[in-house]
């Protein structure tokens, strides 16, 4: 039914190697037509290895050398169809006839995702590493790449499918009861499934959170740059970018608008954000919209840089700043050591704190460092984490369903009702991972239980 | 030669529903039995209904059907299983005299069809068509369709211990010349076991052993034509098998054909043997079972949970190690029967084999089990025999309307390979499919179809009136500030306690109705939405250039046969055998997308 498809599946532009992938019936016949193998003995190609040779243009009646082959038939393949994959020098226009020599031959250009998306239709992949290997191609971060990576192994798909067989189980209970509860005698042990189903709830609960904990792992840290106006806020914010992207001037309230720059500082990934400084008694005009972009800003990061002047003494705006960030992962600096030391500007010994000056250079050595402590996300708790917002929909799903039939069950509702509830929670997990049918709890209840007519 | 529009071999529950019904469209119809006594024949349990089964009954009925009548009129015992949860899942089941109802079915059968006592041997095919078929005499009749019901006679093998002989039923004649038939049709043809325990006889029972069940009282009719149930009711007992059984069982374990390899057949999960029952589930330590009277007056009592195939010896040995069977006399032993069936995935929507015209299977040959599923069955095939003849559109019921849709759904799309049992976890509309609204949801489609009479269907629309007057009240009448249905929202809370405030002249099944409705409120909006989705869907046009190649999630299989048929409609898509409801998701989603997305 399939067609065969092909794709250049480098980034098309000049480089040193580009490769050409092509997946489907016949797509081996296709590489013996057009590949010259330097050792006589093949074709058939070998299962996986790369073959040394030539490809021939079949329209220009030319060759080129210097190519690499490698097949995998199907199904033990990637797409689980038959595939070859041509390594050839990486010049664009060369693609392009590799390409039209496919097609010519009965290859259609793949559309986007297509060769994973017969890899999932084919059994060789489940829907959430798909999604995974999405995440490690377009990973921005990178912890996040790393994160993709590690959840390609198919941990969240088994860590679903077991807590889908849990679910399974109990409503294989509820089944058996409710065909045969009367003239078999199946009882319900409404405590234990309460307890299950209870635990059950909870876990999908603790699986969906995870998604907000991996967010900032994949997107970077949102930090907001925030304190008082004329502090030194750009100055730092232009030296943690590393360009002169901010103004700088001594006349307070110089910064209106948020500025953002994506920063990777001692291995962390983070969106600085560099905002206008508070001023007491500013409310209105353009400074007054600038003070109330920066709140929004402070109000939605993953953490904050608080800066504080250190030669004059902590005033109001400065201690609201600091109560602010107390409530996420945050760090203070102290800058304009430069211009002596204040004695009344003391800052909260629970929050990391370095004195600094970002004008003369004292002491910048050690923001990194500090950043990279402070902002360093926990790294990925060892197990299956919620990666897209697909996945966490559909596990919010099956988590309120089970909380429903758990609500259930302690207020004595009747079994099919509370059926009903499990069997929706299952189709949530089923959209992650695949189907419950009926046919398969009607088996497990006759291979877990004892009926008859 | 003689001849008829519709011809029925076989005159159990299928062959009587099927001849009825090609009746009920106006068509001749003849009913061939190898003996009019046995019509309407209980050859294993004397009950009908139960869990998912009375369901079945009830759309039967509703569609017209015998069935409901018929144990009304002679049931001995009624009770509704699951009163102790949901009305969608209780169970309407009665014990039947076994005598009464094969005489009420033979006499209803006869006042209403035509039967020919005779054998049937082959099939007349001719073209590709069935056109009748041969009587073991070399006889022949002639008709425009032919539905085949022959339970479990087609190549019929009884096992009694390691020795087994040819039979359809305990001393009745196999089909062999029909197994041939059918097989030279090319149709695919499987092996299956089914069972039953031994009869013993009344007076050698001790009761003071068992536990008295009762039936309900009053007790509730299957039939929405039955007003009430006129005769008076019997009791069964309730028993259980002690660890001395396992071990006869265990220590004879040789000497049965199943657990020799004698028998080849698959057998029903549901109902083991006891011998399965005690290999399987060792930590057992007892098994019940139910004493049931096969009628009134009759000696013989069935013992429901001892289904076995082990010799009559080793029989006798089992009923000694149960308390207050020790001195039972065996009237007939029990034993095991192997036959043929038909791969039902040979089988179209209407129960009309693919390859060959004419021709409609239902009940055991299809490889399910039970009186109701055949009955079902039986139903559907004559109609659509019937209809075919009369160039009229088919009956089909969908998942969404009927048990009998799921499962004539679940035997053309999915086929069996064990005796299939109808059970409501195998609904996905379970709260939607239940014993009290049958009627709305078949009356009408009954009626269109020519199946049920004006009358009947003049009286359903009076029962929806007064049902939904009786929620209308619900919603108003107050008892201690709450009304009736906020109070019936209320776990464990029935609508049976307050007939009296709800208002006069509502039925039992008028009030397990309105508690459903409300209970299941929700729920049902919800199944509804979907089965409105559902319905929407089904006048969706498929283009006729449409690439099935191209559906993403389509089989192969699926893809050649929708290919090859071309249906019109998504409607019209869902009744091609094969057709799964994820794979009519995928196409209804490929045309939704317009050209299925990326």
């Amino acid at each position: 039914m399939a067609d065969s498809i092909c794709a250049i599946s480098t980034y098309p532009q000049n480089a040193a190697i580009g490769i050409v992938r092509a997946s489907g019936p016949g797509v081996l016949e296709m590489a013996g037509q057009l590949f010259v193998s330097r050792d006589p003995s093949y074709p058939p190609f070998p299962r996986g290895r790369l073959v040394v040779g030539s490809i021939t243009l079949l329209t220009r009646g030319r060759q080129i050398p210097e190519c690499l082959l490698a097949c995998f038939p199907g199904p033990r393949s990637y797409t689980g169809e038959d595939v070859c994959e041509f390594q050839v020098p990486g010049n664009v226009l060369l693609l392009g006839e590799i390409m039209e020599e496919l097609v010519r031959l009965g290859c259609r250009p793949a559309e986007k995702g297509e060769f994973t998306r017969r890899a999932w239709e084919n059994g060789r992949m489940d829907l959430p590493a798909a999604e995974m290997l999405n995440e490690l191609i377009r990973a921005r971060t990178r912890e996040g790449m790393l994160l993709a990576a590690s959840q390609m192994d198919g941990a969240l798909s088994r860590r679903i499918a077991a807590m889908r067989q849990e679910l399974v189980d109990l409503i294989t209970c509820l089944e058996a009861v409710i065909e045969f509860g009367e003239t078999e005698g199946v009882a319900l042990d409404r405590a234990a499934m309460i307890e299950r189903s209870g635990r059950l709830a909870a876990e999908l609960n603790e699986l969906a959170r995870s998604f907000s904990a991996v967010r900032s792992l994949r997107e970077g840290c949102r930090v907001v740059i925030a304190g008082k106006a004329n502090v030194g806020k750009s100055s730092l914010f232009n030296y943690l970018a590393g360009t002169p992207r901010a103004i700088v001037h001594d006349v307070p309230g110089t910064t209106r608008d948020v500025l953002r720059e994506t920063v990777e500082i001692g291995g962390v990934t983070m969106t600085l954000h560099d905002t206008a400084g508070f001023r007491a008694g500013v409310v209105d005009g353009v400074e007054g919209e600038g003070q109330r972009r920066s709140q929004t800003a402070m109000a939605g990061c993953d953490g904050m840089i608080v800066v504080v002047d250190g030669s004059a003494p902590l005033e109001e705006p400065d201690r609201s700043v600091v109560a602010a960030a107390r409530a996420k992962r945050s760090m203070v600096i102290v800058n304009k050591i430069d211009l002596g030391r204040h004695p009344e500007c003391r800052v909260d010994t629970l929050v990391p704190t370095i004195e600094v000056s970002a004008l003369v250079g004292t002491n910048c050595e050690g923001i990194g460092p500090l950043i990279e402590r402070v902002f360093r996300g926990e790294s990925p708790a060892e197990g299956p984490m919620v990666m897209t917002l697909r996945q966490k929909r559909c596990l919010g799903r099956a988590g309120e369903a089970a909380r429903r039939a758990v609500a259930g069950l302690e207020a004595g509702q009747a079994e099919e009702i509370v059926a009903e509830e499990l069997r929706a929670s299952a189709v949530g997990m089923s959209e992650l991972i695949g189907e419950v049918s009926p046919q398969e709890v009607v088996d497990r209840i006759f291979a877990g239980f004892c009926v008859g007519k | 030669m003689p001849e008829a529009d519709v011809l029925v071999v076989g005159g159990g529950h299928a062959g009587i529903e099927a001849v009825l019904a090609a009746r009920r469209l106006g068509l001749s119809a003849v009913l061939l039995t190898t003996n009019r006594e046995n019509i309407g024949e209980m050859p294993c349990n004397p009950s009908i209904g139960g869990i998912a089964k009375g369901h079945l009954v009830r759309e039967i009925d509703a569609l017209g059907g015998a069935m409901a009548l018929a144990i009304d009129a002679t049931g001995i015992q009624f009770k509704v299983l699951n009163r102790s949860r949901g009305p969608a899942v209780h169970g309407p089941r009665a014990q039947a005299d076994k005598s009464d109802y094969r005489r009420f079915m033979a006499r209803y059968v006869v006042e209403h069809a035509e039967v020919i006592e005779a054998e049937v041997a082959d099939l007349l095919v001719d073209a590709g068509r069935v056109r009748g078929v041969r009587l073991a005499d070399g006889s022949t009749i002639r008709g425009g369709a032919t539905v085949l019901a022959t339970g479990t006679f087609l190549n019929g093998l009884i096992h009694v211990g390691l020795r087994s002989e040819p039979a359809g039923r305990a001393g009745e004649r196999p089909s062999l010349a029909l197994a041939t038939a059918l097989q030279s049709l090319g149709l695919p043809l499987g092996r299956l076991k089914t069972g039953t325990p031994p009869r013993i006889r009344r007076q050698t029972i001790d009761y003071s052993k068992f536990t008295v069940q009762l039936g309900d009282d009053p007790p509730q009719p299957f039939s929405y034509r039955t007003d009430r149930i006129r005769q008076s009711q019997v009791a069964c007992h309730l028993g259980y098998t002690t660890p001395g059984v396992a071990q006869v069982i265990r220590e004879n374990l040789d000497k049965s054909p199943l657990y020799s390899g004698k028998i080849r057949g698959t057998g029903p999960r549901y109902c083991p043997s006891v011998e399965d029952k005690v290999v399987k589930f060792p930590h057992r330590v007892r098994h019940q079972l139910f004493v049931e009277p096969e009628g009134r007056e009759t000696d013989w009592m069935y013992i429901n949970g001892l289904s076995t195939s082990l010799p009559e010896d080793v029989q006798r040995k089992i009923l000694q190690a149960i308390p207050g069977l020790e001195e039972a006399e065996i009237l007939r032993p029990g034993y095991a029967v192997e036959y043929d069936f038909v791969q039902p995935t040979a089988l179209e929507g209407t129960l009309k084999v693919r390859e060959c015209q004419g021709l409609y299977l239902a009940g055991q040959i299809n490889g399910t089990s039970g009186y109701e599923e055949a009955g079902a069955q039986g139903l559907l095939a004559g109609a659509n025999a019937a209809l075919e003849l009369l160039g009229r559109p088919p009956l089909i019921l969908a998942r969404h309307d009927a048990y009998i849709g799921v499962l004539i759904d679940d035997l053309t799309t999915l086929g069996t390979n064990e005796p299939y049992r109808l059970m409501t976890s195998r609904a996905e509309y379970r709260l939607h499919l239940r014993a009290d609204n049958a009627d709305d949801r078949l009356t009408e489609i009954g009626s269109r179809a020519g199946l049920v009479s004006g009358e009947v269907a003049e009286a359903h629309r009076e029962r929806r009136r007064r049902r939904q007057a009786g929620l209308e009240e619900s919603r108003k009448v107050r008892i201690g500030g709450a009304t009736i249905e906020e109070l019936l929202r209320r776990p464990g809370s029935e609508a049976g306690a307050f007939e009296a405030q709800i208002g006069g002249g509502l039925e039992r099944n008028d009030l397990a109705w309105i508690e459903a409705e409300i209970k299941y409120a929700g729920y049902l909006r919800r199944e509804r939405a979907e089965i409105e989705r559902l319905r929407a869907a089904g006048g969706c046009r498929i283009p006729v250039e449409l690439d099935y190649g191209a559906v993403r999630g389509l089989s192969r299989e699926v893809v050649e046969k929708l290919t090859s048929l071309r249906p019109a409609t998504i409607g019209d898509a869902r009744l091609v055998p094969g057709v799964t409801a994820a794979a009519l998701e995928c196409l209804m989603y490929y045309l939704r997308a317009g050209r299925g997305g990326a």
